[in-house]
């Protein structure tokens, strides 16, 4: 009997120590065999609307690259992991990626909170990341890290781009409010765009600063009154997915459009205009990536392509997030096959200053900020009965990064 | 001591062995894990220690574990890299906050006590989220330090994920064997006697609120230098530490563990770690999955894993 | 101070109250019968939303939008019947860390499968014509769905407590609140009270999903949001206590109201604030029965 006992506990500790070595068991494909991605981004929570469609993106360019053969013959394999937005899960996510799979290239990350905090981890574990949204300045500027890399434009850089259509197009609007999101990235871009207006009207004045709490998705209703009340003829606002929904929603209840000769934000999600539909409202906007706006070949085989693996409809909402995770994946390819090694070193350096072929053009990274430099798309929505989705796309430009790009020293100040 | 309990005694003593020699083996990713490990079963300890024997459920402990955490971030960035002061700061503030947060608690009796430590957990999110100067809001502060020990003539730079896996390690044996020591002396005791009773334990001269002020803030001690751990670990301190979903989940390991058995918060976290970390990374849907798991423990296994054990072969764990 | 602007920012405050006040009457009604707090409360707000927008899809706007957050209001209900039945039942009897954990659980299954069916990207629900825009009240304007939440609720509001005080089961519940043995001693049958309770505050929470996010947006995971609010809510008012709960419901909608508007910075703590002074200064809330 007693010694029965014992061997339970003999086999229930066994079966502990098995655990653990389950754990341990290094990665069993081989490293050499195909070239390992990890992606990480929210896929769960508040803001799945921004890791989802990102992560189709990366998915589709793997699909494409291992279609036409690979990368220096090996096929890529991507990883996704969710992080649900929080730093540790996606410091937690790195870590295992890197060490259950071996990789060392990673990318995704949608908040400027989630990068900051990978890059000490990047640097230890000697791998490199790049972001696809995350859009402080900090990630290249201040918090600079020879790890990090952004492929999509900077808060400063697009917001600069806004600021001078918006004054081309309305120079007589002067009395702005702002209502973004209380965060880095919400105050990082309000600071750029309204930097560069003031630059371009010296007469640009802020009668209402809002800042609402990120992710409060609703229940704006003393904001709008606040703003209304001090009579702005502009407004600004970085809300974006859910809030951004409820924002334009109740505002338009309060009949706040009505009163404004312009509504701008330097970032609206497609899905936000494709969920609100019918109750659209003007608004001169930017995305990562626009169809219309882009006709180049590599453009077209984009849109095909995931139209083709996901749907039109999903197309239409995702093909802004999608379009970074894509330029990421072909990004790695081609400093890879420009370095003509997967060591982490050389794709380093292949990656600085590379200009890759992406759906939105020719991308520059520049080395000193490993920054991306494109053609930004900038478009205008009205809201049009006849449409079904009650809305459409009126006007486009694009702006090249390059022309409103600050010197390396400026851009790492900041 | 009968059969049984030796066993039990030289199953720890073989835990013991090989947390202190598995850096030998382990690749660092299961390192790193069992490092999160060892600091999660520090933060259930402090829960435990309020809860099951004080009888207190708190929902606020993450508070502490955000305190801990930001305490620890700041000092090293602003003040020394040495761990003796940051530490030695760790236990200060939380003393003192726990001190005031747990006067005005204790008082209330379980229920009102678990809602009024969501509220005050809530009111240092809020202000840690909005003191962005101080605490760098919603960002958090990255780039935490490791910290090294410095002390005469020893140096280490606790940088290195070995080093560090042993200062934790370390951490973790020397409060899990005072909180031992704790429970199961004549503090504990009494503990427990308020915790069945408070009333009738006040009848033999005994004040229940001191006590429990002083369960209060050692759980909080525990809890916020748990969360300094956390924070050189993870190498960051953000404000969700102090969001409500935090304080749940020492609340779920220990639950799975065993909420009444010594050794049921450390391996409620080693479980509970072990099986997120694997759910989120083969399964999508993770919060599914553990939401299902979480119910099947609630309705058949309430006395959690070790508990269950603890039952079946009738040894204490 | 414009009077004017004053009003505007009062009525903000009762209509949010008053959706408040729906989504917490719920979580009382649950308390004082059952003696459970469900933590999952918001989840069943959540999806109560979330089957609104997909009636809302499958059936059409327009004045559909009226019978159809009625009617997601009973289908979680009727899931509110499945849980009391299969889970709620069996931890009548256990701690309270156990009910706690068991409504906890709920909470991960329901948000899970609420990503499953619906995915992460957020919703918004299209509000009938009639309902649209804003309604001039002494030269500002205020939204005429915000007015229609506070008639909504109010009505609601009524409809409970006639419920409650002059219908046979309300009685029998109100019964079972106060003291479960002798009201089963009286032959009634309790866990058909206890079921039955439990059904209509869960409709009351998917009901008030429906209406109060149909103007805002529905996003996975914004029940936990929810939830947080309505603990204050029912602490403040006092546990069990209905009328404490929409005495406390409004004092916390005009309270954020004003707050987010001359205050932001404090906005975010407000409901913790007041939580925790009322429970330093009067524990058993404003209403609540002592003990």
């Amino acid at each position: 009997m007693k010694r029965n006992k014992s061997l339970y506990s003999v086999v229930a500790f066994l079966v502990f120590v098995g655990m653990v070595i389950c754990l341990s068991t290094p990665s069993q494909a081989q490293a050499e065999e195909t070239v390992k991605l990890g992606f990480i981004a929210p896929m769960t929570g508040l803001f799945a609307g921004t890791g989802e469609p990102m992560s189709k993106g990366a998915l589709l360019a793997v699909k494409m690259i291992n279609e036409e053969g690979g990368i220096l013959g090996k096929k890529v394999e991507l990883f996704l992991r969710d992080n649900e937005i929080r730093p540790a899960i996606a410091v937690r996510m790195a870590r295992e990626l890197h060490k259950e799979q071996g990789i060392s290239l990673f990318m995704g990350i949608t908040s400027s909170g989630v990068a900051l905090a990978l890059k000490p981890v990047m640097e230890e574990l000697n791998s490199l990341l790049i972001t696809c949204a995350a859009h402080s300045t900090k990630v290249t500027g201040t918090e600079f890290s020879s790890n990090v890399f952004r492929i999509t434009d900077d808060a400063r850089t697009r917001n600069y781009a806004l600021a001078k259509i918006i004054n081309e197009k309305f120079p007589q609007v002067k009395r702005w409010a702002n209502m973004s999101p209380d965060y880095a990235y919400g105050h990082s871009c309000w600071e750029n765009f309204s930097e560069k207006m003031k630059e371009l009207n010296p007469e640009f004045t802020v009668v209402a600063d809002r800042w609402p709490k990120f992710g409060a998705g609703g229940g704006y209703g003393p904001h709008i009154s606040a703003i209304m009340q001090a009579k702005p003829d502009g407004l600004y606002s970085v809300l974006y997915g859910g809030d951004m929904i409820a924002f334009i929603r109740e505002a338009k209840q309060w009949g706040l459009f009505d009163k404004l000769k312009v509504f701008t934000t330097s970032h609206m999600d497609w899905d936000i205009p494709n969920a609100v539909k019918k109750g659209m409202v003007d608004v001169w906007m930017s995305e990562h990536y626009y169809a219309g706006a882009y006709d180049l070949p590599i453009s077209k085989k984009y849109e095909e392509a995931f139209i083709k693996t996901y749907g039109k409809k999903y197309f239409l909402v995702a093909q802004g997030h999608g379009a970074p995770g894509f330029d990421a994946v072909y990004a790695y390819k081609a400093a890879i096959e420009k370095a003509k090694s997967f060591k982490v070193a050389d794709i380093r350096k292949a990656l600085e200053d590379l200009t890759i072929e992406s759906p939105l053009g020719k991308k520059w990274i520049r080395g000193g900020d490993h920054q991306a430099y494109f053609d930004m798309p900038f478009m205008h929505i009205v809201p049009d009965s006849q449409q079904e989705v009650g809305w459409k796309v009126e006007w486009y430009k694009t702006l090249n990064g390059k022309d409103y790009i600050v010197s390396v020293e400026e851009a790492l100040k900041r | 001591m009968n059969g049984k309990n030796r066993w039990v005694l030289s199953l720890t003593i073989f835990v013991i062995a090989f947390l202190l020699i598995c850096p030998a083996f382990l690749p660092s990713f299961t390192l790193y894990l069992l490092n999160e490990m060892l600091i999660y079963g520090l933060f259930c300890y402090g829960f435990y220690l309020l809860f099951s024997h004080a009888g207190y459920l708190s929902f606020g402990q993450a508070a502490y574990f955000a305190l801990g955490a930001y305490s620890v971030a700041i000092m090293y960035k602003h003040v020394t890299l040495n761990i003796w002061l940051p530490f030695l700061t760790v236990i200060a503030v939380t003393a003192i906050v726990a001190t005031v947060l747990g006067f005005l608690s204790v008082r209330l009796g379980t229920l009102y006590f678990a809602f009024i430590t969501l509220a005050f957990a809530q009111m240092i999110y809020a202000i840690v989220f909005r003191w962005t100067s101080f605490t760098g809001g919603d960002d958090g502060l990255p780039g935490v330090s490791r910290g090294m020990i410095d002390v005469y003539f020893l140096q280490i730079d606790l940088e290195s994920p070995i080093y560090f896996y042993y200062f934790t390690l370390l951490i973790f044996l020397v409060l899990v064997f005072v909180l031992r020591k704790l429970v199961m002396s004549s503090f504990g005791l009494t503990l427990r006697s308020i915790r069945d009773n408070a009333e009738r334990t006040s009848f033999i001269g005994v004040n229940p609120q001191r006590h429990l002020l002083i369960a209060f803030v050692i759980s909080a001690i525990y809890c916020a230098i748990a969360g300094a751990l956390h924070a050189s670990l993870t190498k960051m301190a953000y404000p969700e530490l102090s969001y409500w979903s935090t304080s749940a989940e020492p609340i779920i390991m220990t639950l799975i563990g065993g909420i009444y058995t010594f050794s049921g918060p450390f391996f409620g976290a080693v479980i509970y770690i072990f099986l997120k970390t694997y759910l989120m990374t083969m399964i999508g849907n993770w919060i599914l999955f553990l939401g299902v798991v979480l119910l099947i423990i609630v309705l058949f296994f309430r006395k959690g894993v070790m508990g269950f054990i603890e039952e079946k072969w009738g040894v204490r764990l | 101070m414009d009077p004017g602007i004053v009003l505007i920012d009062l009525l903000n405050g009762l209509s949010r109250g008053m959706l408040y006040f729906l989504m917490a009457s719920g979580l009382t009604l649950t308390f004082s019968v059952l003696g459970v707090i469900n933590f999952a409360h918001g989840s069943l707000i959540m999806l109560g939303a979330y089957f609104a927008w997909t009636l809302l899809q499958v059936i059409g706007g327009g004045w559909f939008f009226f019978p159809i957050i009625i009617f997601s209001g009973i289908i979680v209900g009727v899931i509110g019947i499945l849980i009391e039945i299969f889970f709620l039942r069996r931890i009548y009897e256990s701690e309270h860390l156990y009910q706690l954990l068991l409504t906890f659980a709920l909470i991960m299954i329901i948000d899970g499968l609420v990503l499953e069916i619906w995915g992460g990207m957020p919703r918004s629900m299209m509000l009938p014509g009639s309902l649209l825009g804003a309604v001039s009240i002494g030269g500002n304007f205020f939204p005429k769905y915000s007015l229609f939440i506070l008639f909504c609720s109010t009505a609601v509001a009524i409809l409970v407590w006639l419920f409650l005080y002059k219908t046979k089961f309300g009685k029998a519940s109100r019964a079972a609140a106060a003291d479960v043995e002798i009201t089963s001693a009286l032959g009634i049958n309790v866990p058909f009270v206890y079921c039955g309770m439990f059904a209509i505050g869960a409709a009351l929470a998917g009901f008030s999903g429906g209406l109060g996010l149909a103007m805002s947006s529905i996003t996975p995971g914004v029940g936990a949001h929810i939830a947080v609010t309505c603990f204050a809510v029912i602490v403040i008012g006092g546990l069990g206590s209905l009328v404490g709960t929409l005495v406390a419901a409004l004092i916390l909608g005009i309270f954020e109201a004003f707050g987010d508007h001359y205050f932001p910075q404090v906005a975010m703590a407000l409901p913790f604030i007041i939580m925790a002074v009322i429970l330093l200064a009067r524990p058993q809330g404003l209403f609540g029965r002592k003990g």
